[in-house]
């Protein structure tokens, strides 16, 4: 047991954590991804014993995760058993918040009268033609490091030495592979994808709808976190830049040391970002009430999770739990990110 | 102006759009220039295909109601809400048949019907007049 990094179960732990008290990851009027007419619904019994049943499961079960990893670990490879107990734990969390949906969904057929929740979808057209969206032109703000990258990587590649590092741990480089154009422009793939995601998360809509009061102040909320993500991009964009001019030999000698607390500061800049988008989700979604008729579209979240609709053409909608977008499965396009952001993961992972 | 569509109705959605635009125009809601959502604004909002969207637009277009340009965008036309009065009514006689039929085959009163009618003029009407 001795052997577990300290990291390793801090990251379990704060998974197990962030699972047990995800339901609060929601708007007010929504119950493990099931959408109701208030927020009433959090303070009714059987609400109430769905959560206590959700947070004593996944409770257990990570307890129950931890045992099981540390007896099998010395039986297994160090990365094998952290990312079997990882993916048992997300496997195991996931069910059963599958489970606390569906007795949601039981609970809402059975208390909500119909004419509670709506059909229809109310919406104000001069409020929509006049709506906070984040200009295009912050965008321009991720050019120059870009553009700098890829120069430093075209007039820099007869400089860098034969391999390449792939991945970086707290102390450096510790994955290499042979030089070439692609494992050279790797890290400028992710910067593109990123674009990509802010271009199309810039006009999500809310998780919850049906009229214009439905989720106050979500399109300011959404221009906030279309610059976080911009300062997110700029912040990797940098280290990336870093990286790229590492690569060359004669100037890796002087930039090595300084490379060494750039990426701890980094690191610290991008967790303090996650914390402030956290502040802002439960200062501007969370404490908001929800008013006017609520639009019942609980058929187009599969178990509360996923979204599917193929009659809208957003490619992201705002997650009904958790911070952030998911993806409109309905659309291929959104498959096609999806498997980008994967094999984005997985290239930079592989050779881990 | 609010804009409301029934995904349960059996009115298509496209009537919809246009129909609640038209009645926006018709209570002084919606003015001459006011702007409107372009279609991808306004069908990722409702979460209806963009096609709907644009035949309703492409609708209220060639009807005179909007006008859709590139450098403006989407704007209101209701200085010349313009169709004469021949062909609108050309265009809404029948639907208006229709309703009168039905309202005959479940035995509502023709005076009940003017009633209604005047009802809803002079709730019209008094918008517009609010608005000026």
């Amino acid at each position: 047991m001795l052997s577990i990094s300290h990291a390793s179960i801090i990251t379990f732990w704060t998974l197990a954590v962030l699972f047990c008290i995800q339901p609060w990851f929601s708007r007010k009027n929504v119950l493990f991804g099931v959408v109701f007419p208030d927020a009433a619904v959090w303070q009714a019994p059987v609400p109430k014993r769905i959560i206590r049943r959700y947070i004593i499961g996944t409770g257990l079960a990570a307890v129950l995760l931890f045992i099981v990893w540390i007896v099998s670990f010395s039986r297994l490879e160090r990365s094998i058993s952290f990312n079997l107990a990882m993916a048992a734990l997300l496997i195991g969390d996931s069910a059963f918040f599958v489970l606390a949906n569906r007795q949601t969904r039981t609970y809402k057929k059975a208390v909500v009268p119909a004419d509670r929740l709506t059909n229809k979808m109310i919406i104000d057209t001069t409020q929509s033609a006049h709506e906070p969206l984040m200009p295009l032109s912050w965008l321009l703000a991720l050019l120059p490091l870009f553009l700098a990258t890829i120069a430093v990587a075209i007039w820099g590649y007869p400089f860098m030495g034969s391999n390449i590092p792939t991945h970086y741990g707290l102390t450096g480089p510790d994955a290499w592979t042979h030089k070439s154009p692609l494992a050279v422009m790797q890290p400028l793939i992710f910067d593109v994808l990123l674009v990509i995601i802010i271009l199309f998360t810039r006009r999500a809509p809310a998780a919850v709808k049906g009229n214009p009061n439905a989720a106050p102040g979500y399109a300011l909320y959404r221009k906030w976190l279309n610059g976080l993500l911009i300062l997110f991009g700029l912040v990797t964009e940098l280290l990336f830049f870093l990286m790229e001019l590492s690569l060359i030999r004669p100037i890796h000698t002087y930039l090595a040391p300084a490379l060494t607390w750039v990426f701890p500061v980094l690191s610290s800049f991008t967790l303090l970002l996650i914390a402030f988008m956290a502040y802002l989700f439960f200062r501007m979604v969370r404490a908001k009430e929800s008013s006017g008729p609520i639009f019942d579209n609980d058929r187009h979240w599969i178990w509360g999770l996923f979204y599917f609709n193929r009659s809208d053409p957003s490619l992201f909608i705002e997650k009904r739990i958790g911070i952030g977008y998911t993806v409109n499965m309905a659309h291929p396009i959104a498959w096609l990110i999806l498997v980008g952001i994967l094999a984005a993961v997985v290239i930079s992972s592989i050779y881990h | 102006m609010q804009l409301s569509v029934d995904f349960h109705s059996e009115k298509p959605i496209y009537q919809q759009i246009r129909d609640g635009i038209v009645t926006g125009i018709a209570s002084g809601t919606l003015q001459d220039g006011d702007p409107l959502p372009s279609v991808r604004a306004l069908g990722m909002e409702l979460g209806v295909n963009l096609h709907t969207v644009n035949k309703a637009y492409k609708l209220l277009q060639s009807e005179g109601f909007i006008e859709i340009q590139r450098s403006r965008g989407t704007q209101v036309k209701a200085g010349k809400t313009a169709q004469n009065a021949a062909e609108f009514l050309q265009t809404s006689g029948s639907a208006l048949r229709a309703v009168l039929a039905e309202a005959m085959r479940r035995g509502i009163d023709r005076a009940v019907l003017h009633q209604m009618i005047d009802h809803f003029y002079d709730q019209l009407e008094g918008e517009n007049h609010a608005k000026h």
